[in-house]
């Protein structure tokens, strides 16, 4: 019976999430908007850190790759974003196989391997804020002054909306797929017992090496999407902390390793960081703190998410 | 004045008290108790436990000490250095790129990686213009992970 | 040509000289005990075959070719593959779960692999407990589903380390029923086993390791026998 009810929220969910954001009033707009990228960065970052679990505290760095990318071949070739956008995907595919090659050869893994990621993700922030060609520490501006859909350009925020719901559905879409099939298995492996892994045939490298990519790719685009909607990238919006963080909390709070804990969890945090940043607006980082406060609890006393909360409460509720 | 070197007092001050700091973290590893347990708990977990040390209580003490011997090395380098909630920004990284090329858990790793992160930042800073100097670091960084992952002085397979 | 050739196989950590100048040939359809006291090496043995240590010298061939240097699952693939002591399931997931990572190596599509690691869940006797969380099991289910999982990538040999230690005498037995049914479907098995009762029944040959070295190696009775190894065990209960 459970089930039945459990299909048939989704199935409202997807249809409110279809049919309603036309009548949103634009700050409730711009809010689903933050949900459902933040969302899409928690799903690209899932595959990687939830599972594979290699947890990566470094994705600013395929962000970055993807904005400046996109947006340099824009501003100095024309090149439509579009384009651009798979473009700096497959540029973050290559240096997230340089970075995942470099750390799992030689066994990184846990603290360390994230460690390494933070530190890849620190070393392009550098490089951008140096270099004058893409703009320095000032960053760059992306021309969004008129309506030309074919430049990934709108005038009104509701075409963004359902670029990001697509987006969002796709990856989710992808991250199903992959569960489900050999590499899923692979993956599974891999991140419960990797020697056991290696014994069961699974190349635990070539395993991680795949998942790193598809991870990398996703989140690139991510950043092509955030060039595009925000219509200004500098080095520590794209290459800092607050990308790779924000990609990976929505993913361990709604639950990694599962697919519909990134959506979950942003939709928790989300709102919860606008609220807090409304309701203590007088006070400057007072929100963020809250915030933070706020996470450590989840984390500490939720550490399987809300999906992985769901899932006990069910097998409780239906025990033999 | 040291012979023909210029050195301002401050910084000789602020790398006097962090070679202090070092060499009672030292002993304080190898004499006491608390010390010892923590040398124990890094190698062996599950031993530690089994004999009696209390795993959790040694790991909040042992991050503790760590914070505060971060503290204490960022007092010493007010003097010349700009205090503000951001500072440590740069350092983050630049921590853990000493860690990986020490050798992660080995003490005298860490002293020597900081001593070269240290020698080349500064060489860095007087060839390359900006915060590039950052870079030179990380190369090292890249090519230590390429090429010795278990840092200079570390032991096994770097984990 | 052995399916197994092991020839001066060294293998030193340090300054330990854990395995020394060993040899030993396996031929297919064979089952071979290999016992000796604790820390005499044979898992590292193991950990040679299988990949998970280069040795420090000597050779290993599988099928007539070489596989020192390769990774475990290249090794796997090949089609030999080896349990582990202390158990390693893939404990998050459920039994049948487990078995179909091991699937996935002979079939690429989810539905085909589904359906082999049924057939080996039921063969181990697992089929009832086919949806259990692998970490809910007990010792003896945790060991029939790491054979389980060995078998899934249908290898032509097997290496089961110490598969019924921690095992009661019923649960000894069916283990014993189940290795010979796995042998009855042209497994070649080499054993790393305490339980003498076991080994001895089950084994063509027995080889002993002691320090390292080969000791012994012949049919179970003569080596039962043998005085020098009667002597490496003396304070060694069967």
């Amino acid at each position: 019976m459970a089930r039945v009810g459990a299909k048939a929220a989704g199935a409202l969910a997807v249809a409110a999430l279809v049919a309603l954001p036309p009548l949103l009033p634009k700050y409730h707009l711009e809010v689903l908007i933050s949900v459902l990228f933040w969302a899409y960065l928690g799903i690209a970052w899932n595959l990687l850190g939830g599972y594979a679990g290699q947890f990566s505290f470094g994705h600013a760095a395929f962000f970055g790759i993807g904005a400046y990318t996109s947006t340099l071949l824009l501003l100095q070739g024309g090149l439509t974003p579009w384009v651009g956008m798979v473009l700096g995907g497959a540029l973050a595919a290559a240096f997230g196989l340089f970075e995942g090659y470099l750390s799992f050869r030689y066994g990184l893994k846990g603290p360390y391997f994230s460690l390494v990621t933070l530190a890849f993700a620190e070393m392009l922030r550098v490089v951008a804020v140096n270099t004058k060609a893409v703009g320095s520490s000032l960053g760059l501006v992306v021309p969004t002054t008129r309506e030309a859909a074919h430049l990934f350009m709108f005038s009104g925020k509701l075409p963004y909306y359902y670029i990001i719901l697509v987006m969002g559905a796709l990856a989710l879409a992808l991250t199903w797929m992959i569960g489900r099939s050999r590499l899923g298995f692979s993956l599974a492996a891999v991140r419960e017992n990797e020697d056991a892994a290696e014994t069961a045939g699974v190349d635990a490298l070539a395993t991680k090496l795949r998942a790193m990519a598809l991870s990398s790719f996703l989140t690139a685009l991510g950043g092509t999407f955030y060039a595009q909607y925000f219509a200004y990238i500098d080095p520590t919006i794209t290459f800092g902390p607050s990308v790779s963080i924000g990609a990976l909390l929505p993913a361990i709070v709604g639950g990694a390793g599962t697919v519909l804990g990134p959506v979950l969890g942003s939709f928790v945090l989300t709102p919860l960081s606008e609220l807090t940043r409304y309701a203590l607006r007088g006070r400057a980082g007072a929100d963020i703190m809250l915030y933070g406060a706020i996470l450590v609890l989840v984390i500490s006393f939720l550490p399987q998410g809300i999906v992985g909360l769901v899932r006990e409460r069910r097998a409780r509720a239906g025990q033999r | 004045m040291l012979g023909e070197a210029l050195v301002e007092v401050p910084r000789l001050v602020a790398s006097g008290g962090a070679v202090l700091m070092a060499v009672g973290l030292f002993a304080f590893l190898r004499l006491t108790d608390v010390g010892k347990a923590l040398r124990a708990l890094a190698e062996e977990p599950e031993g530690a436990a089994l004999v009696g040390i209390n795993v959790s209580r040694i790991r909040a003490a042992s991050f503790g000490l760590g914070s505060a011997c971060v503290a204490v090395a960022g007092a010493l380098i007010t003097p010349f250095f700009y205090v503000a909630p951001d500072v440590a920004e740069s350092f983050n990284i630049m921590a853990f790129v000493v860690v990986v090329l020490g050798g992660m858990g080995n003490f005298v790793g860490a002293l020597a990686g900081g001593f070269i992160v240290g020698l080349a930042e500064s060489l860095g800073a007087a060839f390359l213009p900006g915060s590039l100097k950052q870079l030179v670091v990380f190369m090292i960084f890249v090519i230590v992970l390429l090429f010795r992952p278990q840092g200079l002085f570390g032991g096994s397979r770097g984990r | 040509m052995s399916l197994l050739e092991m020839s001066g196989l060294t293998k030193r950590f340090g300054g330990l000289l854990a395995v020394s100048n060993f040899d030993l040939n396996l031929d297919a359809g064979e089952i071979v005990g290999l016992i000796g006291p604790n820390g005499a090496g044979k898992t590292t043995v193991f950990h040679l075959i299988a990949g998970f240590h280069a040795p420090t010298s000597g050779e290993i061939r599988f099928k007539g070719g070489s596989i020192v240097g390769s990774k475990p699952h290249a090794i796997c693939r090949l089609g030999l593959t080896r349990t582990f002591q202390i158990v390693q399931p893939f404990a998050g997931l459920s039994v049948i779960e487990n078995v179909m990572v091991g699937a996935f190596n002979r079939e690429r599509d989810a539905v085909a692999a589904r359906r082999l690691a049924g057939e080996i869940v039921d063969f181990v006797g697992l089929g009832p407990r086919r949806n259990v969380p692998a970490r809910s099991l007990t010792l003896s289910d945790r060991k029939r589903l790491e054979i389980a999982r060995g078998l899934a990538t249908r290898p032509e040999m097997l290496l089961l380390d110490e598969a019924m230690s921690g095992l009661n005498p019923t649960e000894i037995d069916e283990i014993i029923g189940l290795i010979r049914r796995i042998h009855g479907r042209g497994v070649t098995l080499l054993i790393i086993e305490h339980v003498m009762q076991a080994i001895m029944a089950l084994s063509d040959r027995l080889v002993v390791l002691h320090h390292g070295e080969k000791l012994a190696e012949g049919a179970p009775a003569d080596v039962a026998r043998d005085r020098r190894v009667i002597e490496a065990y003396l304070g060694e209960s069967a």
